[in-house]
């Protein structure tokens, strides 16, 4: 143990002193069964309307969402937007089968599976996730052999698949997919909420899009209204 | 000594506070006919002096705790006291309980005498009851927000619902009523440079509301934006909002 | 800490003539404000969660030592390392040798306010290595060496104008060779330009708004997604921030997402929150191959079991600024240090010292808005009031100042004295005034009376004091 992380904790020691009361055992047991704290109406909206709150905070922070009834209809869709987006037909996909296997080539778009960064500038990306956020409309990725940080970071324009009960209410039901997501890796090393395009207003106040990040977030929504969202 | 009230229920102990004693005279007589009006019996301790928040905010807190156990001395034996100034009601009210341990003598009148302090406007509408006045005057005021009695005694919607009775007088609210004026005490001296450029941005405001007086209830605010618009050559007018409910605002004060 | 606090009245006259700086502060001053109005307001349980924020923080602090364990224990588990620095000089020492173990030649960083406490960054150049900000408005002070205007909104006392010189000027290395004017253009220019930065990085040096202990995450909050970008790309990722910032829980975490950026900009969420844990898993597609995390004493323990502990709940929302019309007179850069605006006037009198810092807790008129919208419902003036009580305590307060509070004290005691050295003043005033429109004013007062006369005129009473004139009989 280093001589600063004795001393800094001897100091915590001795402030509780002064506070007059040493640390309370009850501490740790807050860790291992973590009481709930209040949560907003807007983080546990009802089932049957998480899709529609997701969808309307996701427009509100400049995503742009699109439905689609199957995982097949993806790449058309993607097409149709690349299209809309005036964007060549190519886009970069992570080592993901469930994305990889789909029929790319049939509609007219250009593959690539690089993650190197280069490669990534200018482009476009497309990525599953791991949940929707209806209380603020992000999306939730994690960092996994399937999801490189860096592909949701660097291309110019950023395409989600999500499926519609992938949907959850708020942070607290996020965290419990991202714990129940982990491999025996442990928990992801990134877990990202993304909402919407990067953006900054650093110069004169004024808003502009894709600072660093995404200049656009699309997000395509697999799954009609039937499908109701149910709690993670 | 022990701090206890009278047994009438109607005897409160005025508390000038030194601006209105040295700076504001009128003010005072303003307030003794406010209460006497509402059916009280006001007497004013002749030894009182200041609530010692000069020195508090200074730092000083021994000096404070001996404001306060002077203050005690003076008004331990009225149901209540009143202050016409929101920052001095504030001081003994929220402060001065702080300023002594739980195990110090003093805490138990302190405390007792500090929550039966009230600062004016909001002693006549929240304990006497009071909701309108008899004054009449045809002009119009805006009213700039104190910190102390908006913050820390939530004094807001009081005076106006006293000044909304006082016949013929139309009410024109300010934007950023509740902005600080920039008196703060020693604060205005202190850092004349800031303090003055907020006066001058409270004074903007008052002017824009083309309000024939502006109206507050903390005589620090009002010497502060007073003098800052006479400086200006503005003709605008500028009260004590006791000042204006007992109808003595239809002249100058001096 | 390095501070020029001292210069803060020099400083204000100066900022207050400046007709930008001025258009900057309006942004802060009025429309994040309104901005923040607008969204609380829209969450009917905006102020509960304040509550609530407030007590986790507060059982946060009084169990610190059991959550920085329980972080350590977790951090170290998912494969990352955690060093600790009482002082400045071991953070930064720390994170020299972890870059050169690194080999590392450049370096980025996200916005971290704590680095710039530790002047982190002109040790590191110091050192040899190349150290570029990505936040937008840092790099834009960075280039132009200034230190923030305000925490969060750094350059945003810049005309386009300005940023765009400051451009012309640095990117010319980089083969930019025109002007640009255009808002939009310019943060595309930055972006290229940082983009290669980010590419050829070798360490990324983040901050971190909070620290998970249940789940040794550490939290990053930003719209531009840089600090994921300087969380992932370089092969070192390494984290330098306070050791107050841990919350116990992820449930904890999830109430100040929720007050975070409805307090600082008025928006329900910022665009990136991120939590990390550790460097890349085996099996992971990109990520750092380590991850380090230095926790910062730096003072911040000397505060703790002192009236001023409650400081350390501040999420760094620079909600306080914005309320603050001072602040919103004077803007940061007049305070002299990294914390400005009310927190500044809190923080630094702690991390520096009370003597070198004294004119910013004095620097107030305890209006007590910051208190009102404070997050974590901090009692910033009673705070501020504390280092005014140190400073009077250790005879610091100006010697006029003390003298003429120690002759009130003295005459409160006094009554009759009291009494007759008011009316001679009132007397006094009355001698110097004279009468403009019927109205009797002083318009030059001396010693520390100019203060008031320098841009107001003093009204005076033509009458003798209130309790004179009572006890002689005058009723109404």
């Amino acid at each position: 143990m280093s001589d600063a992380r004795n001393a800094i904790f001897a100091k915590i020691k001795a402030a509780d002193a002064k506070r007059g009361k040493a640390a309370a055992p009850e501490a740790k047991s807050r860790l291992e069964t973590p009481p709930p704290q209040l949560v907003p109406a807007i983080g546990k909206p009802a089932p049957e309307e998480a899709r529609d709150l997701f969808i309307t905070k996701a427009i509100e922070l400049g995503c742009t969402v699109a439905d689609c009834p199957s995982f097949e209809e993806v790449p058309e869709k993607v097409s149709a937007y690349l299209i809309e987006q005036e964007s060549p037909q190519q886009v970069i996909l992570p080592v993901d089968e469930e994305l990889s296997s789909l029929g790319w080539l049939a509609a007219g778009l250009s593959v690539s599976a690089q993650t190197g960064s280069d490669a990534l500038d200018g482009n476009t990306s497309v990525t599953r996730a791991i949940a929707g956020v209806a209380e603020t409309g992000a999306v939730a990725v994690a960092s996994s052999s399937k999801y490189p940080v860096s592909l949701g970071l660097l291309p110019d324009r950023h395409i989600f698949v999500l499926k519609v009960d992938e949907i959850t209410g708020g942070y607290e039901d996020v965290w419990k997919v991202a714990r129940a997501a982990k491999d025996n890796q442990g928990m992801s090393r990134a877990l990202n909420l993304v909402g919407g395009p990067s953006r900054t207003a650093d110069i004169e106040a004024t808003l502009v899009m894709g600072a660093h990040g995404p200049r656009t977030v699309h997000i395509i929504l697999i799954g009609d209204d039937q499908e109701a969202q149910k709690p993670a | 000594m022990t701090a206890q009230p009278t047994t009438s229920g109607h005897r409160i102990g005025l508390f000038a506070t030194c601006l209105v004693n040295t700076m504001r005279p009128r003010v005072g007589f303003a307030a003794l006919k406010l209460l006497e009006d509402a059916g009280y019996e006001v007497a004013v301790p002749g030894d009182q002096t200041c609530c010692g928040q000069p020195n508090y905010n200074s730092g000083d807190q021994e000096s404070a705790r001996d404001f306060a156990r002077g203050f005690i001395q003076q008004f331990s034996n009225f149901d209540y006291v009143v202050v016409p100034s929101g920052s001095c009601a504030a001081m003994v009210k929220v402060h001065y309980p702080k300023l002594f341990e739980e195990d110090e003598p003093e805490k138990a009148d302190i405390d007792a005498v500090a929550a039966r302090t009230h600062e004016l406007v909001s002693f006549l509408t929240d304990v006497a009851g009071i909701d309108r006045v008899e004054a009449a005057h045809a002009t119009s005021v805006t009213y700039h927000d104190a910190c102390s009695g908006l913050r820390e005694l939530k004094i807001k919607q009081q005076p106006r619902t006293l000044l909304g009775s006082v016949e013929g007088l139309e009410l024109k609210e300010m934007e950023d009523a509740e902005v600080c004026c920039g008196f703060g005490g020693l604060f205005c001296v202190k850092y004349p440079d800031v303090s003055g450029e907020m006066v001058r941005k409270k004074s903007e405001e008052i002017l824009k509301t083309e309000a024939d007086a502006i109206v507050t209830g903390d005589v620090g605010c009002l010497l502060n934006i007073e003098g800052a618009l006479t400086r200006r050559g503005e003709r605008t007018r500028a009260f004590h909002v006791a000042e204006v409910l007992a109808g003595f605002d239809t002249e100058d004060a001096s | 800490m390095h501070i020029t606090s001292e210069k803060f009245q020099e400083n204000a006259k100066a900022a207050i003539s400046d007709e930008q700086l001025q258009t900057g502060l309006f942004i802060f001053g009025k429309i994040f404000p309104l901005l923040r109005e607008a969204t609380a307001s829209k969450l009917p349980e905006f102020e509960a969660l304040r509550d609530s924020a407030r007590d986790i923080k507060i059982e946060n602090l009084n169990n610190l030592g059991t959550y920085l364990e329980a972080f350590e224990a977790r951090v170290e588990e998912a494969g990352g390392r955690i060093h600790w620095a009482r002082t400045s000089e071991e953070a930064n020492t720390i994170v020299e040798r972890l870059c050169e173990e690194a080999n590392a030649k450049n370096i980025i960083k996200s916005k971290s306010m704590v680095t710039e406490e530790l002047e982190l960054n002109d040790h590191l150049i110091g050192k040899g290595y190349n150290v570029v900000e990505t936040d937008l408005g840092e790099y834009i002070i960075q280039l132009r060496n200034e230190k923030p205007f305000h925490i969060v909104g750094p350059a945003l006392h810049l005309t386009a104008g300005q940023v765009s010189d400051t451009f012309y000027e640095a990117h010319k290395e980089h083969g930019r060779t025109e002007k640009v004017e255009d808002k939009v253009k310019l943060v595309e220019e930055a972006r290229i330009v940082l983009r290669e930065r980010f590419k050829n990085a070798d360490v990324g040096i983040t901050g971190a708004n909070f620290l998970v202990a249940e789940t040794g995450q550490i939290v990053l909050i930003t719209n531009e997604g840089n600090a994921d970008l300087s969380a992932t790309l370089p092969k070192r990722h390494i984290v330098v921030t306070g050791i107050e910032k841990v919350v116990p829980t992820l449930d904890d975490l999830s109430v100040f997402l929720r007050i975070l950026a409805r307090s600082a900009t008025g928006q329900e969420t910022s665009n990136y929150v991120s939590l990390y844990s550790g460097p890349r898993r085996a099996r992971d597609a990109d990520g750092p191959e380590s991850f380090d995390i230095v926790l910062v004493d730096n003072g911040r323990t000397d505060m703790l079991g002192t009236p001023v502990e409650e400081m350390l709940r501040c999420i760094r929302c620079g909600a306080c600024l914005n309320a603050c019309p001072v602040f919103t007179t004077v803007g940061g850069q007049s305070y002299g240090s990294v914390y400005s605006g009310p927190m500044g006037a809190v923080w630094t009198p702690a991390l520096a010292s009370v003597s070198s810092a004294a004119k910013l807790p004095n620097a107030s008129s305890f209006c007590g808005k910051c208190e009102e919208v404070c997050p974590v419902r901090i009692p910033l003036p009673s705070m501020m009031r504390h280092w005014r009580e140190k400073e009077f305590e250790s005879h610091l307060t100006p010697s006029g100042q003390r003298w003429g509070l120690g002759l009130w004290a003295w005459l409160g005691k006094h009554p009759s004295l009291y009494s007759a050295a008011t009316n001679i003043a009132g007397v006094g005033l009355r001698l110097i005034s004279k009468t403009r429109r019927g109205r009797r004013i002083a318009t030059s007062l001396p010693f520390i009376g100019q203060g008031w006369t320098q841009s107001r005129d003093l009204a005076v009473p033509s009458e003798p004091t209130f309790l004179s004139q009572y006890k002689d009989g005058r009723r109404r």
